[in-house]
């Protein structure tokens, strides 16, 4: 579904209330009042409108004609008026929709599934509590910019957490934790391991970039707007970065240093995962 | 104290190598991680895209996370990947239990 930042995720089927709940505008957030009240109308209209699989341009059309003049924009790209696109997807994670692939590219919108919801109380403090779980010690911009770039909603869940939290510095970076975790991350056994991760994996998302890749040059190879590399990871370090050419059936990978035979066996083996997560064959391995 | 921690002017210094190992133990990147890893890689969201990056995300991972319970309800995207049984016994969670808010139902 449309999750943080209004980009597609995958999430449990039982945690699509959680992420509406968790990810909700609220009228103290940045947009206001104003903001909570579109979403809903445009959210109100897509549940209308998607009661079986839709294209998203057919079900954009069909819920311009159902909101007010207001909420809809002229698109010079597409040569029409619509509800905005970072609006939309807002609308569709607070109706539920769930994304799927359709022919010629095009993203196909399904109505909520049933499914049995888990319930998780006060759902935004649970979002935050499950990103330092597995993030550990994080500066409230990088988990701000993560989210979707709301100050006010950041600023008062740090608010909300202040008396739990602990500052802590890595390297020069000046981070906060919850003090329950501060064993857990004093006690981490160091990396070991290789995997070749795609380009908006959480490991690369959920981070202070500078931090992870301190090196400037080998940051902009890694974080490219777009089209951007997977990452290959050696010992919990970014050491490359890889791309897969199906057609070609070769995953060349570009290594920022050298690496020992073992692990690059270790890489050729993640690479036949990367292959079969698209149901392809084993592809072929270039060393750049 | 312990090994890469230093406490000055109320701020705990945590060495850089520590910070990694935790994020690769939680990220479910170490191989034999629990369960509730993947959870919390769950309910944080794996970001997807056309050429298949949250499975791409999940497959480096579910070799390596045991599970004890029955395959998650509901759940599909289209893997035909089954779990898996180790030597010892454990079962490991296949993409298609891992996955997901998607299409088709």
């Amino acid at each position: 579904m449309w999750s943080v930042r209004g980009a597609p995720h995958a999430h449990r089927p039982a945690h699509l209330d959680f992420v509406r709940d968790a990810l909700a505008p609220r009228e103290s957030d940045d947009g206001g009042a104003d903001y909570v009240r579109a979403v809903e109308e445009v959210a109100a209209a897509l549940g209308a409108v998607v009661t079986a699989p839709l294209p998203k341009p057919e079900a954009s059309s069909r819920v311009t004609g159902r909101v007010p003049a207001s909420l809809v924009e002229w698109c010079p790209r597409c040569e029409a008026d619509h509800v905005p696109d970072a609006l939309f997807r807002a609308a569709g994670r607070q109706a539920r929709i769930v994304l799927g692939p359709g022919e010629q590219r095009t993203t196909v919108l399904h109505p909520p599934p049933e499914h049995r919801q888990e319930k998780i109380d006060h759902p935004r403090t649970a979002l935050l509590d499950a990103y330092f779980r597995v993030n550990g010690p994080t500066g409230r911009t990088v988990f701000r910019d993560w989210m979707g770039g709301d100050v006010a909603a950041a600023t008062g869940l740090w608010r909300e957490r202040a008396g739990d939290l602990v500052g802590v510095r890595v390297g020069d970076r000046r981070c906060d934790l919850p003090e329950a975790l501060l064993d857990a991350v004093r006690e981490a056994p160091e990396p070991e391991g290789v995997a070749l991760l795609p380009p908006n994996d959480p490991y690369l998302r959920q981070v202070d970039r500078t931090l992870l890749v301190p090196d400037g040059d080998r940051r902009r190879q890694v974080w490219r707007a777009l089209s951007g590399p997977g990452a290959l990871l050696v010992d919990g370090e970014v050491a490359g970065i890889w791309r897969y050419r199906r057609t070609d059936r070769e995953v060349t990978i570009t290594l920022f240093g050298a690496l020992s035979s073992v692990r690059r066996a270790e890489a050729e083996q993640s690479a036949r995962l990367v292959a079969e997560a698209t149901g392809d064959d084993p592809p072929d391995v270039t060393w750049d | 104290m312990a090994i890469g921690v230093v406490l000055m002017s109320g701020v705990v210094t945590v060495d850089r190598a520590r910070w990694l190992g935790f994020r690769w133990r939680r990220h479910g990147l170490a191989g034999r991680s629990r369960e509730s890893t993947l959870d919390d890689l769950l309910l944080l969201g794996v970001q997807d895209s056309r050429q298949a990056g949250a499975k791409q995300s999940l497959i480096q991972r579910t070799d390596g996370i045991p599970t004890d319970s029955s395959p998650t309800d509901g759940a599909s995207a289209g893997d035909t990947r089954a779990d898996s049984t180790r030597t010892d016994g454990t079962r490991t969670t296949s993409v298609a239990d891992a996955i997901s808010a998607r299409a088709p139902w």
